[in-house]
């Protein structure tokens, strides 16, 4: 893995420009918050690092790499349980080093244990509330095991203490295992409290430099 | 409360087929020449002793095997053609033409161009796959058409391609447009087999014994006959849901 670097991109949505040549670098191995108001272009921005909007410039640093997203909406199929959920993912693009079913087993046990969600396995998304869902996201995109998580406001819906036990724990699994992290939050709390780095993309954007390192 | 309403409903149901079947018996009592009109009573016995008889059975299980033929080939065309549409806007257009011409060419045009082709056995499930691929193929396409573009991103993030994608998002994503094809090709595919089965009369079929009874002036065994073909149709829609309902 190497750093993910954008530069000179470029977005225009309906004649308003978004992104007028913004340069961007977020390292390996850290955990990076991006925050900013509302209509900046956050999701924008992930959309963009996901290969989900057509831009122009460069984005270099993801060519090989697996990524886990989780959407600013929680996207579970609502015709599979949650398990079958985190199995479809795992199953879709299995590489050696993924194992046979037993160790996917494994993970998706492991990320229903780290989102709290063991007991929810078997149910459909409709039967969860909106937390359990966005918890259900956050455990396929574990599940999957990128080696980039790309994640647009993953907590919201989760009460205080929850939010502090899951996001905890997950932090402190991505560190360990030198993921590279890009959580996009409008929480300024949220981001000096989990993240490594924070980018204000209004500051960045208007005066060209915004990387502040978190406590 | 909610019991008393169905209970009230099923008995306006028994109370307007009561009022039918009353209105047919004093029809057929008024006419008065239960070869052209039998009455229900004289049509009800007529398909009891047909019950009685292996032929009848027989004649049955083949007309429903043509059914299913056809809509079976129909479902499976449709979904590759619906496919090829949803991924190619050539293959929309051309595929356009033939769905939009079949639709409105008449059955028996279709009958009497496959009684020239083909043996007469074969005809019943081809005009049956003929009528319902232009259903079930609209159907599926607007489907496929109506996924939401938050499970083909979702999809294309998480690297889930091919039959895995085709079979685990799209199709049930699009199941309430297919469920609403066969619904609708449930009852087509019946009445253009038995229509088919009618002009080609191949020996062991129901559509045979229609025209049989027809040539006979025989009004009971024709009633008959078409109340089986009307129960088998309606009992063949009722599996057809429950099994679709499980999806």
């Amino acid at each position: 893995m190497a750093d993910i670097v954008l530069r000179g991109i470029r977005k225009v949505y309906e004649e308003r420009p978004v992104f007028e040549g913004l340069d961007l670098t977020f390292k390996e191995g850290k955990i990076t918050a991006v925050m900013g108001p509302s209509g900046l272009g956050k999701t924008t921005l992930l959309r963009i690092l996901l290969g989900l909007e057509q831009c122009e410039g460069s984005v270099s640093g993801l060519e090989n790499a697996r990524v886990s997203a989780v959407f600013q909406d929680s996207r579970l199929l609502p015709w599979l349980t949650l398990r079958q959920n985190l199995e479809l993912v795992c199953t879709a693009a299995m590489r050696p080093k993924d194992g046979g079913s037993s160790a996917t087993e494994r993970r998706i046990a492991d990320a229903l244990k780290l989102t709290e969600l063991t007991d929810a396995a078997g149910k459909k998304p409709a039967e969860l509330s909106g937390g359990m869902q966005r918890r259900g996201a956050l455990a396929r995109a574990l599940a999957y095991d990128g080696d980039v998580f790309i994640l647009d406001e993953p907590f919201t819906g989760l009460d205080e203490e929850l939010k502090e036990r899951v996001a905890g724990r997950l932090a402190a699994r991505w560190r360990d295992q030198n993921k590279t992290v890009i959580l996009v939050t409008h929480d300024r709390a949220e981001a000096a409290r989990w993240a490594d780095e924070t980018i204000d993309l209004e500051s960045l954007m208007r005066k060209g430099d915004a990387h502040e390192t978190a406590l | 409360m909610q019991n008393k309403t169905g209970e009230k409903r099923i008995g306006r149901k028994v109370l307007a087929a009561l009022l039918w079947l009353a209105i047919w018996q004093a029809a057929a009592v008024g006419y008065g020449r239960s070869f052209v009109l039998p009455s229900p009573v004289l049509t009800c016995q007529r398909l009891a002793q047909l019950c009685t008889q292996g032929a009848f059975w027989m004649s049955c299980a083949t007309t429903l095997l043509r059914v299913a033929s056809g809509l079976l080939l129909a479902c499976l065309l449709g979904f590759a053609c619906a496919w090829a549409a949803h991924r190619s806007g050539l293959a929309r257009d051309i595929l356009a033409v033939p769905a939009a011409t079949i639709r409105s060419v008449p059955v028996m045009s279709v009958i009497l161009i496959a009684l020239l082709a083909m043996r007469s056995a074969a005809v019943p499930v081809f005009v049956s796959f003929l009528m319902c691929f232009p259903v079930m193929y609209t159907n599926i396409l607007q489907g496929f058409d109506s996924v939401p573009r938050e499970y083909r991103e979702l999809a294309k993030v998480y690297g889930i391609e091919g039959g895995r994608f085709f079979g685990r998002v799209m199709i049930p994503a699009s199941m309430g447009y297919i469920k609403a094809g066969l619904s609708l090709c449930a009852g087509l595919s019946w009445k253009s087999t038995v229509a088919a089965e009618v002009l080609s009369s191949p020996r062991v079929s129901m559509g045979y014994h229609l025209l049989t009874a027809k040539m006979y002036v025989d009004g009971p065994s024709l009633f008959a006959w078409t109340a089986g073909i009307v129960l088998l149709s309606i009992a063949f829609e009722k599996c057809l849901k429950a099994l679709l309902r499980r999806w």
